[in-house]
């Protein structure tokens, strides 16, 4: 084998094993899948496996989130901190850890680390998330609106050991499992997590048993070394400049999270200087949610097609005044942050990005339009076989994404990485009965190119023994919600969670018609804070999801593209005649050119 | 030298002092600093821009700015209403 390059790896091997960590990641995650047996799992894919060098640095994210992956490292470093002169690290050691104050997100998100040696050395680290069913909070599902500090927010490990050297410790494992409402749900969320890495760790030991482990290291340090150089050359062919963004989150109070991107030579700033003080409700970010969160956006704007591991570390700067909602300080709440401050986080660090894209040539067709998050639920309750359940709902899988400088957003295009419940399938599991789950018409922001069309969902309860189940109401509250247009692109529909109560719903259906019109329905209305609720006989649930934002001007949107959304249910007439200036014939079958660009050059002057 | 800004605006630094030039007209916004104050700015109620806008009445406008010869539109942006 020819060892004269890239550090003393021939481009060829480094090529097949970088390849094969990844593989090895993504195995991991299909691991997860196969062995866990929650919604939060299996169908929306809300987990994490990577690999780790022997220090904990980032060797390969796999297909995982940004963010989580990160953190995990940050994970790994902490429990090399508490343990090598401590209790030790031995081969065959699991351990866990889910407090937000080490370097967990919330306490839901727990983390499995596993150490991988080789003749009693150690090589590299295995880390898995999963998002349990329940971790013991004040609300079911574990993010809890009432909750004011961390302490309300259910168990909280700082580092453990969860199998000491093989042996899988029964003590810390049903003490954990015993703290939450569902023990065994949960159990088999830890036992899927500690399937993943005893997979990693096969895989990587059949590796170095195949290359040695002076080649992994070498491989290691080099692919660590590509990223970098690639992300610090991709960075210097953008003007030096600075953009800025803010989002808003609308509770009880209202918050702000404000962040400038720096681009200064071939570094990435990111400040969050201006971010609101942190919040007594859950939404605020631990700093390394934060950096997690930058990490992700760069390597997704700039780095899609490189190794993601820890040479993304080096050109990234995060800055987050200590006791903001940007970096919470201690005991601060987060249990309600991934889907809040995390999904503000997660739209801003890319708006920026995407800002300093469409000022180069060569990337400026790579931009495109994000969503500030969306509206959402847990629900939990006695089912119709008479069991106690905690699950999630996952229509956030199926919002709209933001259109890009070249084409619409794909309708119902979701986050790429998790997936909708099939109907059916929660029908069969839990006492709900879906009333709808469509498209929503005019729900896109309009644009030279459109978001993608959203959805809404209606649901009630429907042979609950309890005769009603316990919702809990999370995502960005408020109305600033959903897509955000780029260039002028306007903005997605409003994210709205709302419960009806003593409608109509059961007389039309008495009356063998299906209630599909939400004004129809009668009853009272609220949208929902953060807060629990009762979904009870005759109360709705409405779920309007995210809706793609908008790129460019409306007005140099093709008439053809508008007539096709018109005859598809997307957009209405009227928006296609108000919003984009196109005329259609009387029987909507065609465009009438003339009259369009009439249409036009009216709306136009009248700007 | 020209390179672009964002969609429909670009930078010429031809004459070493950097100005923003609207990709349509040509219009002339001044520097980097000063494009969006030169740029014709229109408030109106969110509802304008899609009919599910509507909630945002009252408590956001939308805020649009349009090249002021050629009324291309360059940004959209939802803000809060001044107490």
């Amino acid at each position: 084998m020819s060892t004269t390059r890239n550090g003393g790896v021939d481009p060829i091997t480094m090529e097949i094993l970088s390849h094969r960590l990844h593989q090895i990641a993504r195995e991991m995650g299909i691991t997860l899948e196969r062995v866990g047996g929650t919604v939060n799992t299996t169908q929306q894919h809300d987990y994490m496996a990577a690999l780790y060098t022997a220090d904990g640095d980032v060797l390969s994210a796999g297909e995982s989130l940004g963010q989580h992956v990160a953190c995990a490292g940050f994970a790994v470093k902490k429990i090399i901190e508490r343990f090598e002169h401590g209790d030790g690290i031995y081969p065959d050691d699991i351990f866990l850890l889910n407090d937000p104050y080490q370097a967990a997100i919330h306490q839901s998100d727990v983390y499995v680390l596993s150490p991988i040696h080789h003749e009693g050395r150690r090589i590299a680290w295995s880390a898995t998330f999963v998002h349990v069913m329940d971790i013991g909070a004040l609300s079911p599902g574990g993010n809890s609106p009432a909750a004011t500090d961390i302490c309300h927010e259910g168990v909280r490990i700082p580092g453990i050991k969860l199998v000491d050297r093989g042996k899988l410790r029964s003590d810390v494992f049903d003490a954990f499992v015993t703290m939450t409402r569902q023990p065994i749900m949960v159990g088999l969320d830890l036992k899927c997590e500690i399937a993943a890495n005893n997979i990693a760790k096969a895989r990587v030991q059949e590796l170095v048993g195949q290359y040695g482990p002076e080649m992994l290291e070498a491989v290691s340090r080099e692919i660590i070394r590509f990223t970098e150089t690639v992300l610090r050359e991709r960075i210097r062919e953008f003007a030096d400049g600075s953009w800025s963004e803010t989002g808003l989150i609308q509770g009880d109070e209202t918050w702000k999270m404000h962040v400038t991107l720096t681009k200064r030579d071939d570094r990435l700033i990111f400040d969050f200087t201006g971010s609101d003080k942190q919040a007594r409700t859950g939404i605020n970010l631990p700093y390394h949610a934060t950096y997690g969160t930058c990490f992700a956006a760069v390597l997704s704007t700039i780095g899609f097609d490189i190794p993601k591991n820890h040479g993304a570390f080096a050109p990234i700067e995060v800055i987050a005044p200590p006791g903001t909602v940007a970096n919470v300080q201690y005991p601060g709440p987060v249990s309600l942050n991934t889907t809040s401050g995390g999904a503000t986080a997660r739209y801003l660090a890319p708006a920026v990005m995407m800002q300093m894209l469409a000022t180069n040539e060569h990337w400026r067709d790579e931009v495109m339009a994000h969503d500030a998050g969306h509206r959402f639920a847990r629900h939990a309750g006695v089912n119709q076989y008479g069991r106690y359940y905690v699950s999630s709902l996952s229509e956030g899988a199926i919002d709209g994404r933001g259109a890009r400088a070249d084409k619409d957003g794909v309708d119902s295009g979701g986050r790429g990485w998790s997936s909708c419940q099939n109907v059916e399938w929660v029908e069969q599991n839990f006492p709900i009965l879906y009333l709808f789950r469509r498209h929503l018409k005019d729900g896109s922001g309009a644009g030279r190119f459109r978001g993608g069309t959203g959805s809404e969902t209606a649901l009630t309860v429907h042979d609950a023994p309890e005769g009603q189940i316990r919702g809990v109401a999370l995502g960005v509250a408020g109305l600033r919600n959903s897509g955000q247009g780029m260039f002028g692109g306007l903005f997605g529909a409003p994210s709205l969670l709302i419960l009806k109560e003593k409608t109509n719903i059961w007389d039309t259906i008495g009356e063998n018609q299906h209630p599909v019109d939400v004004q129809a329905m009668g009853g009272t209305s609220e949208m929902l804070p953060y807060c629990d609720f009762d979904v009870k006989e005759g109360s709705v649930l409405y779920m309007r999801l995210a809706n793609g934002g908008g790129y460019g001007d409306p007005l140099d949107r093709e008439p053809d593209a508008v007539l096709r959304d018109v005859a598809n249910g997307l957009v209405s007439r009227e928006v296609a005649h108000d919003i984009y200036g196109v005329a259609l014939t009387s029987s909507e079958t065609a465009v009438d050119a003339a009259a369009t660009e009439e249409l036009r050059a009216a709306i136009r002057a009248q700007r | 030298m020209r390179r672009p800004l964002r969609e429909n605006l670009e930078l010429d630094d031809e004459s070493g002092s950097p100005r923003v030039l609207c990709t349509r007209c040509g219009f002339d916004f001044g520097d980097e600093e000063e494009w969006r104050e030169r740029s014709y700015l229109k408030r109106q109620s969110p509802s304008a821009g899609g009919p599910l806008m509507k909630d945002l009445d009252g408590q956001f406008l939308l805020e649009q700015l349009f090249c002021p010869q050629c009324k291309t539109l360059l940004d959209s942006q939802i803000v809060e209403v001044e107490p």
